[in-house]
């Protein structure tokens, strides 16, 4: 598995370089320059070069390399935890802190095998709602908030 | 001695204190619990900044960062676990010597080193940071490119695992700094479309993200819900003064590698541990005890990895040129509180330098003082589930991630840099170069762009000034240096 995932990141990244590479050629970057020839692209072309020979270069010790032997991974609950994570991230932008955080870091602390209840829904419930109120009334920074309630 | 007054009038206050002690206590204790470390301790503790004054904010940093490498050797003494990856070597002599019924001992060694590494970098901080700093506004445009260059090489070259790999990050992060609007022309560059994207990428939730959220990830993958660990035998016992006389040349031979490896761009703490302690290992008097719970272990590892803290703050404070991850996140929180780290500060806010300074020496002490009275506490800490930390440390990474610019966008970031992070990590990316990247990136990019128009886009004329000729025959040498020595090695065994 390591090495089938070492040689899709390398080619991944050599195809985005590529691609981004090709961008600096578009009409965005064709801009008058100061003198120097330093456009907006020129150090966006160096950077992408270096990028997609280095990228090159993993890509084929990564084509060569042997496969190794790694540690047990338990990937079911590790993606499942990046989709918890992720959603309550992309929620919070939707439906404020306070609503999106407390299904998720309860669906958090499931999700890592935590799993005495009455902590649990105590610690899903507080722990967002005091985080909230002292940003809010502590140091007056209002976190996302829902379009539903005021300041919530 | 003015600015020793001025710097005591602005930070002597309660709440600067306070800040101090609560970062103190959040560095040891963050520390201490396997799977948080430096970063993660600083990225909790970053949302909180917004609402401290600067003076506060610095201190608050300033005690995780110096506490936060100590805390690590409680757990690797206690329960075998290095908390950070800079006490792995601690585990070697101060396990052994707690599982001899002597706990207490191990602790109060790799407290009392912890002290006099980081006082002995202090030192070194308060001669070389001013110096340093002042001599910087000698360097122009290429002299600073040529700096960040070799930065950029020293970091690629000691990361862990490939340094392709790590010169490859190094260069995204770089490449990351170009999305947004082109400060040189105004036009926007890389933002698909994306009027949010318009504004450039902000460091801190990605910083946030590949470390913080990458973190949890990783530990996600390889938690496996277990016994808390059974934690006996603590407490806190001073060494004799006739033992700790008798080490002077060890504690002074820890406290130069950790210095001058913290000086180095990218080495870090954990490189000097292991570098001081193999070299202890083979100068020390007593080497055939290593690693059954010998002092001069302990010394070696807690004396080196604290002397780090004041040597990366050299690059960090007087050049702004942060050498990993822990560095980044206090340049991001100086940069909020409108500090620029370098000549800058040096000159036009002197007393804020000897303030961190003074800062530095407190919380070295209030380490020790934590060490000394509140070990049994943090065992227990020890305890904590692990779960509900890391449901916390998702929390404040979307606190923090969000509150830096107020904008939602920065929550979505944060996340992906962090599913981004942690693929990276599975593919042995080192992933300290892309943050670092992105911290250096609009510098690096300014300063040549403005030097290739004043030498009218001759490359060579641009980098004909001397102390850049200087600082690029440095890079080379850095880069061949390893390679000559293996080939020579492999003739010799040829």
């Amino acid at each position: 598995m390591t090495r089938l995932l070492d040689i899709s990141v390398s080619g991944a990244l050599l195809v985005t370089g590529i691609a981004l590479f090709a961008m600096t050629f578009g009409d965005a970057f064709d801009v008058p320059t100061f003198g120097g020839d330093v456009g907006p692209a020129f150090a966006p072309r160096i950077f992408l070069t270096i990028w997609i020979v280095l990228s090159g270069v993993t890509l084929m010790h990564a084509v060569r390399s042997a496969e190794t032997e790694e540690s047990e991974v338990k990937l079911a609950q590790m993606i499942t935890l990046v989709a918890v994570v992720c959603a309550t991230g992309f929620a919070i932008t939707k439906i404020g802190f306070v609503l999106a955080t407390i299904p998720g870091f309860a669906a958090f602390c499931w999700t890592f095998q935590y799993r005495k209840p009455v902590p649990l829904v105590a610690l899903s419930v507080l722990a967002p709602l005091a985080i909230w109120a002292l940003f809010t009334f502590g140091f007056e920074l209002l976190l996302p908030r829902s379009p539903w309630f005021h300041q919530i | 001695m003015d600015q020793v007054a001025q710097a005591i009038a602005q930070f002597a206050s309660v709440g600067v204190l306070l800040a101090l002690i609560i970062g103190s206590v959040w560095g040891t204790i963050a520390g201490a619990l396997p799977g948080i470390g430096t970063v993660a301790a600083l990225i909790v503790a970053l949302p909180f900044t917004f609402g401290m004054s600067t003076e506060a904010s610095i201190a608050l940093f300033l005690g995780i960062y110096v506490t936060s490498v100590y805390g690590g050797s409680i757990s690797a003494i206690l329960i075998n676990t290095p908390g950070t990856p800079q006490s792995a070597a601690t585990v070697l002599d101060g396990y052994p010597m707690a599982k001899a019924g002597k706990a207490d001992l191990a602790i109060g060694w790799a407290t009392f080193s912890s002290l006099v590494g980081g006082v002995f970098s202090l030192v070194v901080l308060i001669v070389a940071a001013p110096l340093l700093a002042r001599a910087s506004v000698a360097f122009g445009p290429a002299a600073i490119f040529a700096i960040i260059v070799f930065a950029l090489t020293c970091i690629a070259w000691v990361s862990v695992g490939s340094t392709i790999k790590g010169l490859l990050a190094g260069v995204i992060g770089l490449w990351l700094t170009t999305i947004g609007t082109d400060d040189l022309t105004g036009y926007t560059r890389f933002d698909f479309g994306q009027p949010a994207l318009m504004g450039g990428l902000s460091l801190i939730p990605v910083l946030i993200g590949i470390f913080a959220l990458a973190e949890v990830f990783h530990r996600a993958g390889h938690y496996f819900a277990a016994k808390p660990p059974d934690v006996s035998n603590v407490g806190f016992r001073m060494p004799g003064l006739g033992e700790l006389t008798l080490r002077i040349p060890q504690f002074l031979r820890a406290s130069v590698i950790g210095t001058f490896i913290g000086i180095l761009p990218g080495t870090g703490a954990t490189a000097a541990t292991f570098v001081s302690y193999s070299d202890l290992r083979r100068s020390s008097p007593r080497r055939e005890n290593f690693g059954k719970g010998e002092p001069d272990g302990l010394i070696a590892s807690e004396t080196a990895n604290n002397a780090v803290t004041g040597g990366a703050l050299i690059p960090t404070l007087a050049l702004g040129i942060p050498g990993d991850g822990g560095t980044v996140v206090l340049l991001g929180v100086l940069t909020i509180q409108g500090l620029t780290p370098g000549f800058d500060l040096a000159q036009n806010n002197p007393h804020i330098l000897t303030g961190a300074f003074l800062l530095i020496l407190i919380a070295n002490f209030i380490m020790f003082g934590l060490g000394a009275l509140g070990s049994r506490i943090f065992a227990r800490i020890l305890a904590m589930p692990e779960p509900i930390l890391m449901a916390f440390i998702m929390l404040f990474s979307f606190v923090g991630a969000f509150v830096v610019r107020g904008n939602p966008i920065d929550v979505i970031i944060c996340a992906t840099a962090g599913v981004v992070g942690v693929i990276l990590r599975f593919a042995k990316y080192p992933v300290a170069p892309i943050v670092i990247g992105m911290a250096l990136g609009t510098t690096f990019e300014g300063k040549l762009r403005q030097g290739m128009i004043s030498a009218q886009g001759n490359f060579v004329e641009f980098i004909s000034d001397p102390i850049a000729l200087v600082v690029f025959g440095l890079t080379v040498a850095f880069i061949a240096a390893p390679v000559i020595g293996s080939r020579r090695s492999g003739k010799r065994s040829v």
